[in-house]
């Protein structure tokens, strides 16, 4: 059966989740078929139990998630369609490397076991090993192997490359351009690392105490956002619009602001255009905060 | 065509692909008729995201260089030879800018301006 490409390849509707002292609270973000989504924010504003909520392995409380235009998360055609590298690898210690096909091939209704082993010998992956005898960057490998060989449309990386050196942080990188060469194809990527999106993700999601903080183009969010700096006294005027702003015992202090808030500010504060650490960091704060905790 | 990208330059990724690119068509290196690489190759490529060389691309077709042919790709347009012709002037008024700032700046006079753009004529 041909696949049905749609708009958006994930669409979450006003999804609610409570686990424990945490919740993810009205989530509502699309990911568009096509293109790499970034997943960021700091530990804790939710992105992996985002990320499970989509592949089905928890439960929401409210609200919808639907994939490929109408699929339930859960639902094993869905699971077929998906490549998933999480932080664990879903296979036994004790299993080699070369048995997996055998394995974990059953689960799905499309292993390409050929193309499994080319890709271990893509990524140098030694296929005689155990599995609990890999380096971290090989289980990473592996996993992302064993995500690509059932040919899915839509690839899902939790912390791909935490505990990956640089030169295995370009090869993922690689990978998933060369899997975006479809059209069809579309990538989730969540990291903590977010110089990692540069020039690879094309649009990004900031999430931040279990909200959505912001979601759209990455390129847009650099435009949309700046960097405020100064030192003394604060235009109290410009508080409401001042996202978590941070002073420290000297007296100078930081926030980011709209680029359009720009206005009320004089010539002696720096304004900068806001990288997606800057975002990630200020968003994490509320509106009109203002702390005092940081060191010079 | 090779594309060549600088990680450091303050010129936006995408403006750098769209330069050369423009260089490549005005040059003859592309010809009327050329197909650019499709985007998504060219982004795995030049490691960059798809959407930098979607505005690459989208950018040249507004600048009527290159049209988008529905199932075939970015297809190069004949060379409008006015429009040529007015870029290359252009590019004469921002040098002859350039040349006026920094003689006044070295305190010379139109006369000295002459004599170097002269000389200058006569060498190339």
């Amino acid at each position: 059966m041909e696949p049905t490409v749609t708009e958006n390849a994930v669409a979450i509707r006003s999804v609610s989740k409570r686990r424990g002292t945490f919740a993810l609270r009205d989530v509502d973000v699309s990911i568009p078929t096509g293109f790499v989504t970034g997943l960021v924010g700091p530990n804790g504003a939710g992105k992996t139990t985002l990320v499970k909520a989509i592949l089905g392995l928890i439960d929401v409380d409210r609200g919808s998630i639907a994939l490929f235009g109408d699929r339930a998360p859960a639902d094993p055609e869905t699971r077929d369609r998906i490549g998933v590298v999480l932080d664990q690898i879903t296979a036994a210690p004790e299993w080699r490397v070369e048995s997996i096909g055998r394995k974990v091939g059953l689960l799905y209704g499309r292993w390409d076991d050929r193309r499994f082993h080319e890709l271990l010998d893509r990524f140098a992956v030694p296929r005689a090993n155990r599995i609990g005898a890999l380096s971290r960057g090989q289980t990473v490998k592996l996993s992302l192997a064993m995500a690509l060989a059932h040919a899915p449309q839509l690839l899902v990386l939790d912390e791909p490359s935490s505990g990956l050196d640089p030169v295995a942080r370009r090869e993922l990188a690689d990978v998933i351009r060369e899997f975006m060469i479809e059209p069809d194809h579309t990538v989730l990527f969540s990291t903590h690392i977010t110089s990692e999106l540069d020039d690879l993700a094309d649009h990004v999601v900031v999430m931040s105490r279990g909200e959505v903080a912001y979601a759209g183009v990455l390129d847009d969010l650099h435009e949309q956002f700046a960097v405020v700096r100064g030192a003394g006294g604060f235009p109290p005027a410009a508080l409401p619009s001042t996202i978590g702003l941070r002073r420290d015992t000297s007296g100078r202090w930081e926030g980011l602001i709209r680029a359009e808030d720009t206005r009320w500010f004089g010539p002696e504060v720096v304004i900068d255009q806001a990288s997606t650490d800057d975002v990630v960091v200020h968003l994490a704060e509320p509106a009109g905060t203002d702390r005092k905790d940081i060191s010079a | 065509m090779q594309i060549l990208l600088s990680s450091t330059s303050s010129v936006p990724m995408y403006e750098q692909i769209k330069t050369q690119i423009r260089h490549a068509i005005n040059g003859g290196e592309l010809p009327e008729g050329a197909l650019l690489p499709s985007l998504r190759q060219l982004a795995a490529q030049l490691r960059v995201s798809v959407i930098t060389v979607t505005r690459a691309y989208n950018d040249l077709v507004a600048e009527e260089l290159v049209r988008n042919e529905h199932g075939r790709g970015f297809v190069v347009r004949a060379i409008d030879t006015d429009r040529a012709r007015d870029a290359l002037a252009a590019r004469v008024d921002t040098a002859t800018d350039e040349l006026v700032s920094a003689a006044r700046a070295a305190r010379m006079d139109i006369d000295d301006i002459r004599r170097k753009v002269e000389d200058a004529w006569n060498r190339q």
